[in-house]
């Protein structure tokens, strides 16, 4: 893989999860520690419920994730775009995969072994502690999302509950709602940033950062 | 004032830091600013900016939220436990919660330079692979109880379309009183 390739996905990366405590270059060195893979639109990248053995970093196009609900019948959770990290909960706890992901486009992108994943967890250089903030910072992007998510639903209810004019209750949104929130923990949540325009920008600035999530919680509203 | 040695040898006894070489926890301390707090002084106040985290290396913090006029009490912190750390990693946020000293305590304060620019201390990378393994639990904690309630509430559903909607609801306490109890509240 091109290194100049790596340094513009990584700070792409950087950005859309907020990462302000590493360097991009230090991100692709750890990146370049994976294998290129491509998929054509609608191959299986991976099932739900098999085992997670990698993850995916996406670097062009975008991934279409699928969940069965409680009936057996597959739902969409959301299109992603690149550049995205895919599978890394499973390999962070061992579970098994919690959806189905499919290409929904070609895609370019880097596919990162268990082994590998977990000799940068442990690496005490520059790229390991790379990715481990990134990974970090993606983590508690997805709880606080989550969370937010969680009250815009409690607010939605008790304004139901405490209308003066009855609000039809619709049980079957609220479970599509709990559905995409276990989703949004699991790390499947689209991010909305545009950052094709910031490319040239060497590093992660806080006002960046600051831009990005204003506008992030513009568009978390549902 | 705790010494940088008596520090060290705190350090050294928790399970965080039960890898980690004295040497690697020396240059810890030199790199961070020892604090200490006496009782009921506190540390961060609720909507403060957040942008640094802090270690508990002994003593114990209560955790509380203020509503009002009304302080609840959410939780402990114990020493061994990192708080404040999406202030390391986030900016512009501000602290959802206030911690207060419980008792005489001493902390560590972690800086998001000091992540940025030290990866070559074993006790970085072990605070690291603690914050990856703590929100891990986390996710998949509030993860279970989505899915518990998303069940539940499926199947209310198909015993409500039977008739007993009224019934089984009041049973369950409703879909509201679970998502509630997530956040601890009734």
């Amino acid at each position: 893989m091109q290194t100049d390739d790596l340094r513009i996905v990584a700070r792409k990366l950087l950005r859309t999860y907020q990462v302000r405590s590493t360097r991009s270059r230090n991100l692709a060195l750890a990146l370049g520690k994976g294998q290129e893979k491509l998929w054509s639109q609608g191959d299986l990248m991976c099932g739900e419920g098999q085992p997670s053995d990698s993850m995916f970093v996406t670097m062009e196009g975008s991934v279409q994730v699928l969940k069965r609900d409680t009936t057996g019948t597959e739902k969409e959770l959301a299109v992603i775009p690149a550049p995205s990290m895919i599978g890394q909960m499973g390999l962070v706890d061992g579970s098994a995969r919690s959806a189905t992901c499919r290409a929904a486009s070609n895609i370019k992108g880097i596919l990162i072994s268990k082994q590998t994943f977990n000799s940068l967890l442990q690496e005490q250089s520059p790229e390991g502690s790379a990715f481990r903030h990134l990974l970090i910072s993606t983590m508690m992007g997805q709880l606080s999302s989550a969370n937010e998510k969680i009250g815009g639903l409690v607010d939605d209810m008790v304004e139901e509950q405490t209308a003066e004019v009855p609000i039809e209750t619709n049980q079957e949104a609220n479970k599509d709602k709990l559905m995409k929130i276990a989703g949004v923990l699991d790390g499947w949540e689209a991010k909305e940033e545009d950052v094709d325009g910031l490319e040239s920008v060497e590093f992660v600035m806080d006002e960046d950062m600051k831009r990005t999530k204003d506008a992030r919680d513009r568009a978390r509203r549902w | 004032m705790a010494s940088s040695s008596t520090v060290v040898k705190q350090l050294q006894n928790l399970h965080l830091f039960r890898n980690v070489s004295a040497k690697d926890l020396t240059k810890l301390t030199q790199m961070c600013q020892i604090l200490e707090f006496r009782p009921r002084q506190i540390i961060f106040a609720q909507n403060a900016p957040a942008d640094h985290a802090m270690i508990l290396v002994s003593g114990k913090l209560d955790v509380c939220i203020l509503t009002g006029h009304t302080e609840r009490h959410l939780g402990s912190i114990l020493p061994g436990e990192i708080f404040g750390e999406s202030g390391l990693f986030h900016s512009g946020g501000t602290r959802s919660a206030m911690v207060r000293a419980n008792k005489d305590s001493i902390c560590l304060l972690v800086t998001p330079e000091l992540m940025r620019e030290t990866w070559n201390n074993q006790a970085i990378v072990a605070l690291e692979q603690f914050l990856i393994a703590t929100m891990a639990r986390r996710i998949r904690n509030t993860n279970l109880e989505i899915q518990k309630i998303w069940k539940v509430e499926s199947a209310d559903q198909q015993k409500n379309e039977q008739s007993l909607q009224m019934e089984e609801s009041e049973q369950s306490g409703g879909l509201l009183g679970k998502l509630k109890s997530l956040f601890g509240g009734k």
